[in-house]
Protein backbone atom coordinates (compact mmCIF):
# COMPACT_ATOMS: atom_id res chain seq x y z
CA UNK A 1 0.00 0.00 0.00
CA UNK A 2 1.47 3.33 -1.04
CA UNK A 3 1.80 6.31 1.25
CA UNK A 4 -0.98 8.10 -0.57
CA UNK A 5 -3.28 5.12 -0.19
CA UNK A 6 -2.53 5.00 3.52
CA UNK A 7 -3.21 8.70 3.93
CA UNK A 8 -6.35 8.44 1.89
CA UNK A 9 -7.57 5.56 4.01
CA UNK A 10 -7.05 7.61 7.16
CA UNK A 11 -9.00 10.52 5.69
CA UNK A 12 -11.80 8.20 4.64
CA UNK A 13 -11.98 6.76 8.14
CA UNK A 14 -12.35 10.26 9.58
CA UNK A 15 -14.91 11.25 6.95
CA UNK A 16 -17.10 8.21 7.33
CA UNK A 17 -17.50 8.03 11.09
CA UNK A 18 -20.29 5.85 12.45
CA UNK A 19 -23.58 5.11 10.67
CA UNK A 20 -26.42 6.92 12.47
CA UNK A 21 -28.84 4.02 12.05
CA UNK A 22 -28.57 0.26 12.06
CA UNK A 23 -29.71 -1.83 9.14
CA UNK A 24 -31.78 -4.45 10.87
CA UNK A 25 -32.75 -7.90 9.77
CA UNK A 26 -36.38 -6.98 10.37
CA UNK A 27 -36.14 -4.03 7.99
CA UNK A 28 -34.56 -6.18 5.30
CA UNK A 29 -37.21 -8.86 5.72
CA UNK A 30 -39.92 -6.23 5.50
CA UNK A 31 -38.55 -5.02 2.20
CA UNK A 32 -38.25 -8.55 0.87
CA UNK A 33 -41.93 -9.04 1.60
CA UNK A 34 -42.83 -5.71 0.01
CA UNK A 35 -40.81 -6.61 -3.04
CA UNK A 36 -42.72 -9.84 -3.39
CA UNK A 37 -46.00 -8.03 -3.00
CA UNK A 38 -45.00 -5.53 -5.68
CA UNK A 39 -43.84 -8.33 -7.97
CA UNK A 40 -47.08 -10.17 -7.38
CA UNK A 41 -49.18 -7.09 -8.06
CA UNK A 42 -47.09 -6.24 -11.13
CA UNK A 43 -47.50 -9.78 -12.40
CA UNK A 44 -51.23 -9.60 -11.94
CA UNK A 45 -51.34 -6.25 -13.69
CA UNK A 46 -49.34 -7.66 -16.60
CA UNK A 47 -51.76 -10.57 -16.87
CA UNK A 48 -54.67 -8.19 -16.95
CA UNK A 49 -53.03 -6.17 -19.72
CA UNK A 50 -52.13 -9.26 -21.70
CA UNK A 51 -55.64 -10.51 -21.48
CA UNK A 52 -56.68 -7.28 -23.11
CA UNK A 53 -59.53 -6.92 -20.79
CA UNK A 54 -59.49 -3.19 -21.20
CA UNK A 55 -61.64 -2.93 -18.20
CA UNK A 56 -61.53 0.50 -16.69
CA UNK A 57 -60.79 -0.03 -13.07
CA UNK A 58 -62.73 2.49 -11.13
CA UNK A 59 -60.76 4.68 -8.80
CA UNK A 60 -61.14 3.26 -5.41
CA UNK A 61 -60.52 -0.41 -6.08
CA UNK A 62 -57.53 -1.98 -4.51
CA UNK A 63 -55.86 -5.33 -4.39
CA UNK A 64 -55.70 -5.18 -0.64
CA UNK A 65 -59.31 -4.11 -0.26
CA UNK A 66 -61.30 -6.90 -1.84
CA UNK A 67 -64.91 -6.47 -2.85
CA UNK A 68 -67.25 -7.16 -0.05
CA UNK A 69 -69.31 -10.27 0.27
CA UNK A 70 -72.12 -10.99 2.65
CA UNK A 71 -71.39 -9.34 5.97
CA UNK A 72 -69.96 -11.71 8.52
CA UNK A 73 -70.28 -14.74 6.30
CA UNK A 74 -66.63 -15.68 6.11
CA UNK A 75 -63.01 -14.56 6.31
CA UNK A 76 -63.35 -12.19 3.33
CA UNK A 77 -66.32 -10.28 4.65
CA UNK A 78 -66.23 -7.32 7.01
CA UNK A 79 -66.43 -7.98 10.74
CA UNK A 80 -69.96 -8.80 11.85
CA UNK A 81 -69.95 -6.28 14.69
CA UNK A 82 -68.37 -2.97 15.50
CA UNK A 83 -67.94 -0.99 18.71
CA UNK A 84 -68.94 2.66 18.99
CA UNK A 85 -68.34 5.46 21.43
CA UNK A 86 -71.77 7.05 21.69
CA UNK A 87 -72.33 10.59 22.94
CA UNK A 88 -74.58 10.31 25.99
CA UNK A 89 -76.60 12.94 27.85
CA UNK A 90 -74.24 12.81 30.80
CA UNK A 91 -71.27 10.74 29.76
CA UNK A 92 -70.23 8.92 26.64
CA UNK A 93 -71.10 5.27 26.37
CA UNK A 94 -69.94 2.22 24.50
CA UNK A 95 -72.19 0.12 22.32
CA UNK A 96 -71.82 -2.89 20.03
CA UNK A 97 -73.72 -2.85 16.75
CA UNK A 98 -74.38 -5.38 14.06
CA UNK A 99 -72.66 -4.43 10.80
CA UNK A 100 -75.46 -5.88 8.72
CA UNK A 101 -78.49 -4.46 10.51
CA UNK A 102 -77.22 -1.72 12.82
CA UNK A 103 -78.97 -3.35 15.76
CA UNK A 104 -77.35 -2.68 19.13
CA UNK A 105 -76.36 -6.09 20.47
CA UNK A 106 -74.70 -4.93 23.68
CA UNK A 107 -74.10 -1.88 25.84
CA UNK A 108 -70.75 -1.82 27.55
CA UNK A 109 -70.88 -0.27 30.97
CA UNK A 110 -67.94 1.25 32.77
CA UNK A 111 -66.30 -1.48 34.85
CA UNK A 112 -64.66 1.19 36.99
CA UNK A 113 -67.10 3.42 38.90
CA UNK A 114 -66.84 7.02 37.80
CA UNK A 115 -64.72 6.29 34.72
CA UNK A 116 -65.61 7.39 31.19
CA UNK A 117 -64.40 6.42 27.71
CA UNK A 118 -62.10 8.92 26.08
CA UNK A 119 -61.97 8.33 22.32
CA UNK A 120 -60.18 7.14 20.37
CA UNK A 121 -59.65 4.33 22.80
CA UNK A 122 -60.76 1.13 21.15
CA UNK A 123 -58.30 -1.36 19.75
CA UNK A 124 -59.36 -4.50 18.00
CA UNK A 125 -57.16 -7.57 18.03
CA UNK A 126 -58.11 -10.56 15.91
CA UNK A 127 -60.91 -12.91 16.83
CA UNK A 128 -63.33 -10.10 17.79
CA UNK A 129 -61.30 -9.21 20.88
CA UNK A 130 -61.36 -5.55 21.89
CA UNK A 131 -59.37 -3.40 24.25
CA UNK A 132 -60.94 -0.23 25.59
CA UNK A 133 -59.55 2.52 27.78
CA UNK A 134 -61.56 3.99 30.64
CA UNK A 135 -60.32 7.14 32.30
CA UNK A 136 -61.15 8.89 35.54
CA UNK A 137 -60.93 12.64 36.07
CA UNK A 138 -59.67 14.46 39.12
CA UNK A 139 -62.63 15.50 41.26
CA UNK A 140 -61.62 19.11 41.78
CA UNK A 141 -60.47 19.67 38.21
CA UNK A 142 -62.47 17.87 35.56
CA UNK A 143 -59.82 18.31 32.90
CA UNK A 144 -57.09 16.31 34.56
CA UNK A 145 -56.78 12.55 34.51
CA UNK A 146 -56.57 10.69 37.80
CA UNK A 147 -56.13 7.32 36.19
CA UNK A 148 -56.55 5.26 33.02
CA UNK A 149 -57.15 1.57 32.68
CA UNK A 150 -57.34 -0.83 29.75
CA UNK A 151 -60.07 -3.46 29.81
CA UNK A 152 -60.43 -6.41 27.50
CA UNK A 153 -63.50 -8.21 26.23
CA UNK A 154 -64.50 -10.54 23.46
CA UNK A 155 -67.62 -10.51 21.34
CA UNK A 156 -69.59 -13.71 21.02
CA UNK A 157 -71.13 -14.92 17.78
CA UNK A 158 -74.31 -13.11 18.83
CA UNK A 159 -72.51 -9.82 19.46
CA UNK A 160 -72.62 -10.09 23.24
CA UNK A 161 -69.75 -9.16 25.51
CA UNK A 162 -67.82 -11.86 27.35
CA UNK A 163 -64.66 -11.98 29.47
CA UNK A 164 -64.83 -8.28 30.33
CA UNK A 165 -61.87 -7.68 32.65
CA UNK A 166 -58.82 -5.55 33.32
CA UNK A 167 -56.08 -6.43 30.83
CA UNK A 168 -52.79 -7.61 32.38
CA UNK A 169 -50.66 -4.50 32.81
CA UNK A 170 -53.70 -2.41 31.99
CA UNK A 171 -53.55 -0.04 34.95
CA UNK A 172 -51.75 2.94 33.44
CA UNK A 173 -51.88 5.21 36.48
CA UNK A 174 -52.42 8.95 36.12
CA UNK A 175 -51.76 9.14 32.41
CA UNK A 176 -53.92 10.42 29.59
CA UNK A 177 -54.24 7.89 26.75
CA UNK A 178 -54.42 9.22 23.24
CA UNK A 179 -54.54 6.18 21.02
CA UNK A 180 -54.30 2.44 21.44
CA UNK A 181 -53.36 -0.48 19.23
CA UNK A 182 -53.37 -4.22 19.71
CA UNK A 183 -51.36 -6.85 17.89
CA UNK A 184 -53.35 -9.44 15.95
CA UNK A 185 -52.92 -12.01 18.71
CA UNK A 186 -53.57 -9.48 21.46
CA UNK A 187 -50.26 -10.30 23.10
CA UNK A 188 -49.04 -6.72 22.78
CA UNK A 189 -50.79 -3.41 23.34
CA UNK A 190 -49.44 0.02 22.51
CA UNK A 191 -50.81 3.25 23.93
CA UNK A 192 -49.84 6.86 23.32
CA UNK A 193 -49.59 8.46 26.73
CA UNK A 194 -48.92 11.79 28.30
CA UNK A 195 -49.07 12.92 31.92
CA UNK A 196 -52.61 13.37 33.14
CA UNK A 197 -52.57 17.12 33.67
CA UNK A 198 -53.92 19.41 30.98
CA UNK A 199 -50.76 21.45 30.87
CA UNK A 200 -48.94 18.53 29.30
CA UNK A 201 -51.82 17.13 27.31
CA UNK A 202 -51.29 19.16 24.16
CA UNK A 203 -49.29 16.34 22.66
CA UNK A 204 -49.10 12.64 23.30
CA UNK A 205 -45.51 12.33 24.26
CA UNK A 206 -44.54 8.74 24.86
CA UNK A 207 -45.67 5.28 23.82
CA UNK A 208 -46.12 2.51 26.32
CA UNK A 209 -46.08 -1.05 25.02
CA UNK A 210 -47.60 -3.69 27.26
CA UNK A 211 -47.01 -7.41 27.08
CA UNK A 212 -50.46 -8.73 28.00
CA UNK A 213 -49.11 -12.17 28.82
CA UNK A 214 -46.87 -10.88 31.59
CA UNK A 215 -48.28 -7.41 32.19
CA UNK A 216 -44.80 -5.97 31.62
CA UNK A 217 -44.66 -2.43 30.21
CA UNK A 218 -41.94 -0.97 28.00
CA UNK A 219 -41.63 2.74 27.40
CA UNK A 220 -40.79 4.46 24.13
CA UNK A 221 -39.63 7.87 25.27
CA UNK A 222 -39.94 11.07 23.30
CA UNK A 223 -36.87 12.87 24.57
CA UNK A 224 -36.34 16.04 22.54
CA UNK A 225 -32.77 16.31 23.67
CA UNK A 226 -31.89 12.96 22.14
CA UNK A 227 -31.47 14.13 18.56
CA UNK A 228 -32.98 17.58 18.20
CA UNK A 229 -36.42 16.36 17.19
CA UNK A 230 -39.60 16.12 19.20
CA UNK A 231 -42.58 14.20 17.90
CA UNK A 232 -45.93 15.73 18.74
CA UNK A 233 -49.40 14.23 18.65
CA UNK A 234 -48.46 10.60 18.45
CA UNK A 235 -51.49 8.86 17.00
CA UNK A 236 -52.64 6.11 14.63
CA UNK A 237 -50.70 3.41 16.43
CA UNK A 238 -50.53 0.07 14.64
CA UNK A 239 -48.77 -3.09 15.80
CA UNK A 240 -47.92 -4.52 12.41
CA UNK A 241 -46.21 -7.69 11.22
CA UNK A 242 -47.67 -9.75 14.01
CA UNK A 243 -46.52 -7.27 16.62
CA UNK A 244 -42.89 -7.13 15.55
CA UNK A 245 -43.28 -3.52 14.39
CA UNK A 246 -44.97 -0.50 15.88
CA UNK A 247 -46.06 2.24 13.49
CA UNK A 248 -47.30 5.67 14.47
CA UNK A 249 -48.12 9.01 12.92
CA UNK A 250 -46.71 12.13 14.51
CA UNK A 251 -45.81 15.70 13.77
CA UNK A 252 -42.12 16.45 13.91
CA UNK A 253 -41.05 19.57 15.77
CA UNK A 254 -37.63 21.09 15.94
CA UNK A 255 -36.02 21.79 19.25
CA UNK A 256 -33.68 24.67 19.85
CA UNK A 257 -30.79 22.28 19.30
CA UNK A 258 -31.67 21.53 15.68
CA UNK A 259 -30.45 24.52 13.74
CA UNK A 260 -32.08 25.22 10.41
CA UNK A 261 -34.68 22.50 10.49
CA UNK A 262 -38.34 23.08 9.79
CA UNK A 263 -40.93 20.91 11.41
CA UNK A 264 -44.68 20.83 11.44
CA UNK A 265 -45.14 18.00 8.99
CA UNK A 266 -46.59 14.56 9.53
CA UNK A 267 -44.35 11.53 9.54
CA UNK A 268 -45.21 7.86 9.80
CA UNK A 269 -42.48 6.04 11.66
CA UNK A 270 -41.91 2.38 12.37
CA UNK A 271 -40.20 1.03 15.48
CA UNK A 272 -38.77 -2.46 15.51
CA UNK A 273 -39.09 -4.78 18.50
CA UNK A 274 -41.87 -2.79 20.20
CA UNK A 275 -41.61 -4.71 23.46
CA UNK A 276 -38.04 -3.51 23.95
CA UNK A 277 -38.77 0.20 24.43
CA UNK A 278 -36.37 3.01 23.60
CA UNK A 279 -36.59 6.39 21.89
CA UNK A 280 -39.55 7.10 19.59
CA UNK A 281 -37.31 9.20 17.37
CA UNK A 282 -35.27 6.10 16.54
CA UNK A 283 -38.17 4.87 14.42
CA UNK A 284 -37.54 4.66 10.71
CA UNK A 285 -39.57 7.16 8.69
CA UNK A 286 -41.57 5.23 6.10
CA UNK A 287 -43.76 8.09 4.92
CA UNK A 288 -43.74 11.87 5.04
CA UNK A 289 -46.72 14.12 4.51
CA UNK A 290 -44.64 16.19 2.10
CA UNK A 291 -44.50 13.20 -0.27
CA UNK A 292 -48.12 13.84 -1.10
CA UNK A 293 -47.57 17.41 -2.19
CA UNK A 294 -46.75 16.52 -5.78
CA UNK A 295 -49.08 13.57 -5.92
CA UNK A 296 -52.43 15.00 -5.03
CA UNK A 297 -54.48 16.15 -8.00
CA UNK A 298 -55.23 19.36 -6.18
CA UNK A 299 -52.34 21.15 -4.63
CA UNK A 300 -54.33 23.39 -2.35
CA UNK A 301 -53.79 23.25 1.35
CA UNK A 302 -54.17 19.79 2.71
CA UNK A 303 -54.20 18.24 6.10
CA UNK A 304 -53.19 14.65 6.79
CA UNK A 305 -55.57 13.67 9.52
CA UNK A 306 -54.88 9.94 9.67
CA UNK A 307 -52.31 7.48 8.39
CA UNK A 308 -52.54 3.85 9.42
CA UNK A 309 -49.93 1.34 8.38
CA UNK A 310 -51.48 -1.84 7.04
CA UNK A 311 -50.78 -4.85 9.30
CA UNK A 312 -48.56 -6.38 6.60
CA UNK A 313 -46.53 -3.18 6.37
CA UNK A 314 -46.93 -2.80 2.60
CA UNK A 315 -49.34 0.13 2.41
CA UNK A 316 -50.69 3.06 4.38
CA UNK A 317 -54.34 3.97 4.59
CA UNK A 318 -54.53 7.73 4.92
CA UNK A 319 -57.22 10.38 5.23
CA UNK A 320 -56.46 13.72 3.60
CA UNK A 321 -58.57 16.83 3.89
CA UNK A 322 -58.04 19.22 0.99
CA UNK A 323 -59.06 22.84 1.27
CA UNK A 324 -58.95 25.60 -1.31
CA UNK A 325 -59.59 29.35 -1.32
CA UNK A 326 -57.38 29.83 1.69
CA UNK A 327 -59.86 28.36 4.13
CA UNK A 328 -58.67 26.89 7.37
CA UNK A 329 -57.76 23.30 6.62
CA UNK A 330 -57.61 22.01 10.12
CA UNK A 331 -61.28 21.30 10.64
CA UNK A 332 -63.21 22.01 7.45
CA UNK A 333 -62.50 20.64 4.02
CA UNK A 334 -63.78 20.92 0.50
CA UNK A 335 -62.73 17.43 -0.23
CA UNK A 336 -61.99 14.38 1.84
CA UNK A 337 -59.92 11.59 0.32
CA UNK A 338 -59.05 8.20 1.69
CA UNK A 339 -55.87 7.05 0.03
CA UNK A 340 -53.92 3.84 -0.11
CA UNK A 341 -50.26 4.75 -0.24
CA UNK A 342 -47.63 2.11 -1.02
CA UNK A 343 -44.72 2.10 1.39
CA UNK A 344 -41.76 2.99 -0.79
CA UNK A 345 -38.22 2.64 0.54
CA UNK A 346 -36.48 5.98 0.96
CA UNK A 347 -33.95 5.39 -1.80
CA UNK A 348 -36.26 3.69 -4.25
CA UNK A 349 -36.79 5.24 -7.64
CA UNK A 350 -40.50 4.49 -7.45
CA UNK A 351 -42.65 7.51 -6.70
CA UNK A 352 -45.26 7.49 -3.99
CA UNK A 353 -48.41 7.04 -6.03
CA UNK A 354 -51.47 6.95 -3.84
CA UNK A 355 -54.54 5.07 -4.91
CA UNK A 356 -57.81 6.81 -4.14
CA UNK A 357 -60.06 4.47 -2.20
CA UNK A 358 -62.77 7.00 -1.55
CA UNK A 359 -63.26 10.65 -2.27
CA UNK A 360 -66.02 13.04 -1.39
CA UNK A 361 -66.42 16.58 -2.61
CA UNK A 362 -68.01 18.05 0.43
CA UNK A 363 -68.19 21.76 0.09
CA UNK A 364 -67.53 23.68 3.24
CA UNK A 365 -68.10 22.28 6.65
CA UNK A 366 -67.30 18.60 6.27
CA UNK A 367 -64.69 16.82 8.27
CA UNK A 368 -63.83 13.31 9.27
CA UNK A 369 -64.56 12.18 12.78
CA UNK A 370 -63.38 8.62 12.95
CA UNK A 371 -61.24 6.35 10.80
CA UNK A 372 -60.20 2.83 11.70
CA UNK A 373 -59.18 -0.41 10.06
CA UNK A 374 -60.03 -3.96 11.04
CA UNK A 375 -57.21 -6.27 12.27
CA UNK A 376 -56.75 -7.75 8.79
CA UNK A 377 -56.23 -4.29 7.30
CA UNK A 378 -58.92 -4.86 4.67
CA UNK A 379 -61.99 -3.04 5.90
CA UNK A 380 -61.98 0.68 6.53
CA UNK A 381 -64.54 2.11 8.91
CA UNK A 382 -65.17 5.76 8.23
CA UNK A 383 -67.33 8.38 9.85
CA UNK A 384 -67.29 11.80 8.20
CA UNK A 385 -69.30 14.94 7.79
CA UNK A 386 -70.69 17.84 9.82
CA UNK A 387 -72.51 17.44 13.09
CA UNK A 388 -75.85 17.84 11.34
CA UNK A 389 -75.32 15.07 8.83
CA UNK A 390 -72.35 12.84 9.49
CA UNK A 391 -72.11 9.83 7.22
CA UNK A 392 -71.29 6.53 8.83
CA UNK A 393 -70.09 3.58 6.82
CA UNK A 394 -67.26 1.47 5.47
CA UNK A 395 -65.39 1.84 2.24
CA UNK A 396 -65.87 -0.53 -0.66
CA UNK A 397 -65.15 0.01 -4.36
CA UNK A 398 -64.78 3.74 -4.05
CA UNK A 399 -67.94 4.38 -2.11
CA UNK A 400 -69.07 4.52 1.47
CA UNK A 401 -71.33 1.58 2.26
CA UNK A 402 -73.71 3.05 4.84
CA UNK A 403 -74.00 1.46 8.24
CA UNK A 404 -77.30 1.62 10.00
CA UNK A 405 -77.95 4.14 11.35
CA UNK A 406 -76.27 6.05 8.54
CA UNK A 407 -76.19 9.32 10.44
CA UNK A 408 -73.09 9.13 12.58
CA UNK A 409 -73.43 12.44 14.38
CA UNK A 410 -73.60 10.87 17.80
CA UNK A 411 -70.58 8.60 17.43
CA UNK A 412 -67.17 9.85 18.35
CA UNK A 413 -65.21 6.79 17.48
CA UNK A 414 -65.79 3.39 15.96
CA UNK A 415 -63.66 0.28 15.73
CA UNK A 416 -64.01 -3.29 14.45
CA UNK B 1 -38.12 -15.56 3.41
CA UNK B 2 -35.42 -18.11 4.00
CA UNK B 3 -35.33 -21.72 5.07
CA UNK B 4 -34.48 -22.40 8.68
CA UNK B 5 -30.76 -22.27 9.25
CA UNK B 6 -30.15 -20.01 6.28
CA UNK B 7 -32.31 -17.40 7.94
CA UNK B 8 -30.09 -17.48 11.01
CA UNK B 9 -26.94 -17.30 8.92
CA UNK B 10 -28.35 -14.37 6.95
CA UNK B 11 -29.33 -12.59 10.16
CA UNK B 12 -25.86 -13.16 11.56
CA UNK B 13 -24.30 -11.71 8.41
CA UNK B 14 -26.52 -8.62 8.59
CA UNK B 15 -25.76 -8.03 12.26
CA UNK B 16 -22.02 -8.49 11.81
CA UNK B 17 -21.49 -6.66 8.53
CA UNK B 18 -24.12 -3.95 8.19
CA UNK B 19 -21.99 -1.18 9.68
CA UNK B 20 -19.06 -1.94 7.43
CA UNK B 21 -21.38 -2.11 4.43
CA UNK B 22 -23.00 1.17 5.39
CA UNK B 23 -19.62 2.89 5.57
CA UNK B 24 -18.83 1.65 2.09
CA UNK B 25 -22.26 2.86 1.05
CA UNK B 26 -21.59 6.32 2.47
CA UNK B 27 -18.32 6.64 0.57
CA UNK B 28 -20.15 5.72 -2.63
CA UNK B 29 -23.24 7.85 -2.13
CA UNK B 30 -22.07 10.59 0.24
CA UNK B 31 -25.33 10.33 2.18
CA UNK B 32 -26.21 8.13 5.14
CA UNK B 33 -29.83 7.69 4.15
CA UNK B 34 -28.84 6.57 0.67
CA UNK B 35 -26.10 4.39 2.14
CA UNK B 36 -28.63 2.67 4.36
CA UNK B 37 -30.97 2.21 1.44
CA UNK B 38 -28.17 0.88 -0.73
CA UNK B 39 -27.23 -1.71 1.88
CA UNK B 40 -30.85 -2.69 2.40
CA UNK B 41 -31.41 -2.99 -1.34
CA UNK B 42 -28.36 -5.22 -1.71
CA UNK B 43 -29.46 -7.40 1.18
CA UNK B 44 -33.02 -7.61 -0.11
CA UNK B 45 -31.75 -8.74 -3.50
CA UNK B 46 -29.37 -11.22 -1.94
CA UNK B 47 -31.64 -12.70 0.73
CA UNK B 48 -33.76 -14.97 -1.49
CA UNK B 49 -30.59 -16.65 -2.86
CA UNK B 50 -28.63 -16.80 0.36
CA UNK B 51 -28.24 -20.55 0.37
CA UNK B 52 -26.78 -20.52 -3.15
CA UNK B 53 -24.64 -17.47 -2.43
CA UNK B 54 -23.19 -19.06 0.65
CA UNK B 55 -22.42 -22.32 -1.12
CA UNK B 56 -20.99 -20.92 -4.33
CA UNK B 57 -19.69 -17.50 -3.47
CA UNK B 58 -18.27 -15.34 -0.73
CA UNK B 59 -21.38 -13.62 0.72
CA UNK B 60 -19.43 -10.48 1.54
CA UNK B 61 -18.14 -10.17 -2.02
CA UNK B 62 -21.56 -10.97 -3.44
CA UNK B 63 -23.37 -8.34 -1.37
CA UNK B 64 -20.75 -5.72 -2.17
CA UNK B 65 -21.08 -6.60 -5.84
CA UNK B 66 -24.83 -6.02 -5.66
CA UNK B 67 -24.22 -2.75 -3.81
CA UNK B 68 -21.77 -1.45 -6.40
CA UNK B 69 -23.91 -2.53 -9.34
CA UNK B 70 -27.01 -0.99 -7.77
CA UNK B 71 -25.19 2.25 -7.07
CA UNK B 72 -23.74 2.38 -10.59
CA UNK B 73 -27.31 1.93 -11.84
CA UNK B 74 -28.47 4.85 -9.69
CA UNK B 75 -25.66 7.01 -11.07
CA UNK B 76 -26.47 6.09 -14.64
CA UNK B 77 -30.04 7.21 -14.12
CA UNK B 78 -28.65 10.41 -12.64
CA UNK B 79 -30.91 9.88 -9.67
CA UNK B 80 -29.65 11.17 -6.39
CA UNK B 81 -32.64 10.69 -4.19
CA UNK B 82 -32.90 14.33 -3.24
CA UNK B 83 -36.40 15.62 -2.93
CA UNK B 84 -37.27 19.14 -1.96
CA UNK B 85 -39.36 18.81 1.14
CA UNK B 86 -39.58 20.37 4.53
CA UNK B 87 -38.68 17.60 6.88
CA UNK B 88 -36.70 17.30 10.02
CA UNK B 89 -33.27 15.68 9.86
CA UNK B 90 -33.47 12.35 11.63
CA UNK B 91 -30.23 12.54 13.50
CA UNK B 92 -27.90 15.52 13.46
CA UNK B 93 -24.41 14.09 13.51
CA UNK B 94 -23.08 14.05 17.06
CA UNK B 95 -19.71 15.71 17.60
CA UNK B 96 -19.77 17.27 14.16
CA UNK B 97 -16.52 19.13 14.58
CA UNK B 98 -15.27 21.56 11.97
CA UNK B 99 -12.16 19.52 11.19
CA UNK B 100 -14.14 16.35 10.61
CA UNK B 101 -16.62 18.25 8.50
CA UNK B 102 -13.80 19.62 6.35
CA UNK B 103 -12.45 16.12 5.76
CA UNK B 104 -15.94 14.80 5.09
CA UNK B 105 -16.66 17.45 2.50
CA UNK B 106 -13.28 17.02 0.84
CA UNK B 107 -13.51 13.23 0.64
CA UNK B 108 -17.06 13.36 -0.64
CA UNK B 109 -16.20 15.95 -3.26
CA UNK B 110 -13.08 14.13 -4.39
CA UNK B 111 -14.85 10.79 -4.74
CA UNK B 112 -17.76 12.49 -6.43
CA UNK B 113 -15.43 13.85 -9.09
CA UNK B 114 -14.40 10.32 -10.09
CA UNK B 115 -16.35 8.11 -12.42
CA UNK B 116 -18.53 5.54 -10.71
CA UNK B 117 -16.16 2.69 -11.46
CA UNK B 118 -13.12 4.67 -10.33
CA UNK B 119 -14.79 5.60 -7.05
CA UNK B 120 -15.81 1.99 -6.49
CA UNK B 121 -12.25 0.76 -7.04
CA UNK B 122 -10.87 3.33 -4.60
CA UNK B 123 -13.42 2.49 -1.92
CA UNK B 124 -13.04 -1.26 -2.29
CA UNK B 125 -9.25 -1.31 -2.47
CA UNK B 126 -8.29 1.55 -0.17
CA UNK B 127 -11.07 1.72 2.40
CA UNK B 128 -12.48 -1.81 2.44
CA UNK B 129 -8.99 -3.21 2.00
CA UNK B 130 -10.08 -5.86 -0.48
CA UNK B 131 -7.36 -7.57 -2.45
CA UNK B 132 -7.09 -6.87 -6.16
CA UNK B 133 -8.60 -10.28 -6.84
CA UNK B 134 -11.55 -9.59 -4.53
CA UNK B 135 -12.11 -6.11 -5.97
CA UNK B 136 -12.03 -7.61 -9.46
CA UNK B 137 -14.62 -10.17 -8.36
CA UNK B 138 -16.89 -7.43 -7.01
CA UNK B 139 -16.58 -5.31 -10.12
CA UNK B 140 -16.67 -8.19 -12.55
CA UNK B 141 -13.44 -7.18 -14.30
CA UNK B 142 -9.85 -8.36 -14.55
CA UNK B 143 -7.17 -7.78 -11.91
CA UNK B 144 -5.27 -5.71 -14.43
CA UNK B 145 -8.25 -3.40 -14.88
CA UNK B 146 -8.47 -2.92 -11.11
CA UNK B 147 -4.78 -2.00 -10.97
CA UNK B 148 -4.92 0.48 -13.83
CA UNK B 149 -8.20 2.01 -12.66
CA UNK B 150 -6.83 2.49 -9.15
CA UNK B 151 -3.68 4.13 -10.46
CA UNK B 152 -5.69 6.56 -12.59
CA UNK B 153 -8.09 7.24 -9.72
CA UNK B 154 -5.33 8.03 -7.23
CA UNK B 155 -3.70 10.36 -9.72
CA UNK B 156 -7.00 12.16 -10.15
CA UNK B 157 -7.55 12.36 -6.39
CA UNK B 158 -4.15 13.97 -5.91
CA UNK B 159 -5.33 16.72 -8.25
CA UNK B 160 -8.35 17.47 -6.06
CA UNK B 161 -7.39 20.81 -4.45
CA UNK B 162 -9.16 20.20 -1.14
CA UNK B 163 -7.93 16.65 -0.79
CA UNK B 164 -4.40 17.54 -1.87
CA UNK B 165 -4.22 20.05 0.94
CA UNK B 166 -5.34 17.47 3.47
CA UNK B 167 -2.89 14.91 2.16
CA UNK B 168 -0.10 17.46 2.48
CA UNK B 169 -1.11 18.13 6.07
CA UNK B 170 -0.97 14.40 6.78
CA UNK B 171 2.57 14.22 5.43
CA UNK B 172 3.64 17.17 7.60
Amino acid sequence: VSTVEGQLRDLMQVAVGEPPHRVTVAAVRRRVIRRRVVECVSGMAALVLLAGAGVAVAAGTSASHPPAQAVGSGPSSPPPYYVQVVAGPQEDQLAVRSTATGRVTAHIASPWPGAYPNPPMIAAAGNQTFYVVWAKGVQDNGGNIAGSRIYRFQLTAAGKVSGYQLAPGGDLGAQRVGDIAASASGSLLAVAVTPGSWTNADFYRDIEVINTRTGTPALWRNDPTANGTRLDQIQDLVLAQGGSELAFLSTARCTTHAAGCSGGFGQLRVLSSPAAGGEVTSGQIVFRQSELTDQLPRTDQFNLSDALLNPDGSTIDAVVNVTSNGKDNSSVANEISVLEIPVVPAGSTAATRPLVLYRLNTGDGFFDRSFSVDPTGQYLLFNEGPTSGTRNGWIRDGRLVPLAPANGSNYFYEGW
Amino acid sequence: VLVKGESERFSQFVVERERSLQRTGWLLTGDWALAQDLVQTALVRSAPHWDRIRRRDDPEIYVRRVMVNTWLGWRRRKWRGERASAWVPDNPAPGDMAAEATVRVAVRAALGALTGRQAAVVVLRVFDDLTEVQAAAVLGCSVGTVKSTLARSLAKLRESPQLAELLEREVR
